[in-house]
């Protein structure tokens, strides 16, 4: 089985994604609320890959990157930014922080899976 | 996805986003740009998610306009509130 933390602010579209992504039976999916909040559970869950979103409060995805890096436990764990803010220079941004990449928001629950099995293949 | 708690999540994001409305008129009312744009960009990177693709796209917009420094933001929100409204 395949770990993967979902983080965004937003409730319901975490619940959203944790239903889209279980429509994959490999993949066990937790979600978290803020930044703080995976900051605690991915050391414990060890997720193959969590998506992060951008713009939360307190404290931000690039803040919680920079978090989990700073971690031995998490440091090498691929993590892709969930973002509505996908100009080209806004992904190379995000990517230059050490993100395996970005996934648009909003994101298509029917496909959501397929993208984080990409990432999983490219991580 | 035909899921009947991705249904249930649907109808509660169709309310929220009725409330996301009315809130919306009050920030532009007070021209208090950074609550437009905050509302703005949950809008759009939520609606789309639930099934609702055009505020995802009107939400966008108003959210460009509010990142431009426009000062004609009630006339940006114009869609975005007109298909708020069509929820209800």
């Amino acid at each position: 089985m395949t770990h993967i933390l979902y983080v965004d602010d937003d409730a319901d579209i975490c619940e959203v994604a944790v239903m889209a992504l279980e429509l994959d039976d490999a993949l066990v999916v937790r979600a978290c609320g803020s930044g703080a909040d995976a900051l605690t559970v991915a050391p414990e869950f060890q997720p193959a890959l969590i998506l992060l979103d951008v713009m939360m409060p307190q404290m931000d995805g690039p803040t919680t990157l920079a978090g989990l890096r700073a971690d031995e436990r998490t440091a090498e764990i691929p993590i892709v930014f969930i973002t509505a803010r996908t100009q080209t220079a806004d992904v190379e941004r995000l990517t230059a922080l050490g993100a395996l990449g970005v996934i648009p928001k909003p994101f298509d629950p029917m496909t959501l899976a397929d993208q984080v099995r990409t990432f999983l293949a490219r991580g | 996805m035909s899921d009947p708690l991705f249904a249930g999540l649907a109808a509660r994001f169709r309310d929220r986003a009725l409330a996301d409305g009315a809130q919306l008129r009050a920030a532009l009312a007070e021209s208090d740009c950074a609550k437009v744009g905050a509302i703005a960009h949950a809008l759009s990177g939520s609606a789309g998610t639930f099934g609702f693709a055009a505020i995802s796209v009107h939400a966008e917009a108003l959210e460009s306009a509010v990142d431009a420094g426009e000062d004609q933001l009630v006339e940006a929100a114009k869609p975005l509130l007109a298909a708020l409204d069509a929820l209800a």
